[in-house]
């Protein structure tokens, strides 16, 4: 069971963040507590799980960042996320394909059901 | 990230990151996009009132390169597994003593490790004592070595003095084979001043052989051990531009080495 929903929030990881993107700019710790938060902790993301996903999502061009520099002396720069316009069209394909996967595998539950 | 100068991040945290990026065989970019994320998520977390070692608010570093190496579909085999030492203490931030057992790197890449430190020890090591296979240091103690001050090994190329199977220095060599600008003790001994051997070349040279190896700047050649006390003789006699405190460690050397 754990290592099926495991492979299931993988699967699912990068519509997630795109998701979340697209209510507004994130940096990486706020979307690891949003992401948790609104899943009633389900997705409790590390740092090693969320960040690969961001990687790739820049590498295919559907978020870019900047960065925000505090004044304060003791204060890291935050890469602040945002998704793009090939991000916004990818994140709607996605979630039509997710809910056209989700009735198609709903239908067969519930007839076994 | 270049806004922020590394020396603002805490050594705790520098060191943390280093861990789990010295596990993962990525490239160079990679390695710096992690290393900063977990800046800033440390940092983010000390905002919150999280506080506490990085370890403690990340994990342990092993496991966050395994996610990390898992999530970057590198594959856990991509993960090193080294079995290594490095000292909390820090001087000029260099580990006091680094140590690496054993290295391995299965995967891409194949990069070895080195080991860095005041001390360092493994199988490539780099440090003002450097212990190892190949060591580069101010003394290195190695099968191949180089020393600034002084080596110790099989093959060792030292600034002041070597010793080896095949040592070359410049002031000191002893070895099967040895060369030295001023003095050169061993199997086939070459120096430029004074050269003690089976066989030497040298300005002045002490030889045990039958048939010495004479150069063109061969001056005194002595048979050894019967005209120790000539060769002494020449040495403080002859060289006379050369530090005291050298020839007195010459003529101790002939004196009581051969």
């Amino acid at each position: 069971m754990d290592a099926l929903l495991q492979q299931l929030k993988k699967g699912s990881l990068e519509i997630v963040v795109l998701q979340c993107l697209s209510e507004g700019d994130r940096y990486g710790y706020e979307l690891l507590t949003i992401i948790q938060e609104r899943s009633g902790g389900y997705y409790a993301l590390k740092e090693g799980s969320l960040y690969p996903v961001l990687y790739r999502l820049e590498e295919k061009k559907y978020i870019d960042h900047y960065q925000k520099v505090y004044s304060e002396e003791r204060r890291v720069p935050r890469k602040y996320y945002r998704l793009t316009f090939e991000g916004a069209e990818a994140l709607s394909h996605m979630k039509r394909a997710w809910a056209i996967h989700k009735n198609a595998t709903d239908q067969i539950l519930g007839d076994s059901g | 990230m270049e806004q922020y100068t590394q020396n603002r991040i805490p050594a705790e945290w520098r060191r943390y990151a280093d861990q789990v990026v010295r596990n993962l065989n990525v490239g160079r970019e990679i390695r710096l996009k992690i290393r900063e994320d977990l800046y800033e998520s440390l940092d983010a977390r000390r905002q919150m009132g999280d506080e506490g070692k990085p370890e403690v608010l990340l994990g342990n570093p092993r496991d966050v390169a395994l996610e990390f190496a898992e999530n970057l579909n590198i594959g856990m085999e991509s993960v090193r597994n080294v079995n290594e030492y490095r000292s909390k203490t820090e001087i000029f931030g260099i580990p006091l003593v680094h140590i690496i057992r054993s290295h391995y790197v299965m995967g891409q890449g194949n990069r070895r490790m080195v080991a860095k430190g005041i001390i360092a020890v493994g199988p490539v090591a780099l440090g003002v004592f450097a212990l190892g296979g190949i060591a580069f240091g101010l003394l290195s103690f190695a099968g191949i070595g180089i020393g600034l001050l002084g080596v110790f090994g099989g093959i060792g190329i030292g600034g002041l003095a070597s010793l080896g199977g095949l040592s070359i220095s410049y002031f000191f060599s002893v070895g099967g084979l040895c060369i030295a600008h001023d003095f050169a003790l061993g199997g086939l001994a070459i120096a430029k001043h004074v050269a003690i051997g089976g066989q030497a070349i040298a300005f002045i040279v002490g030889f045990e052989d039958a048939s010495p190896i004479l150069s063109g700047w061969t001056r005194y050649a002595f048979a050894l051990p019967e005209q120790k006390s000539l060769l002494i003789q020449a040495v403080n006699q002859e060289l006379g531009g050369m530090a005291e405190w050298i020839k007195n460690i010459i003529v101790f050397i002939a004196g009581s080495g051969v």
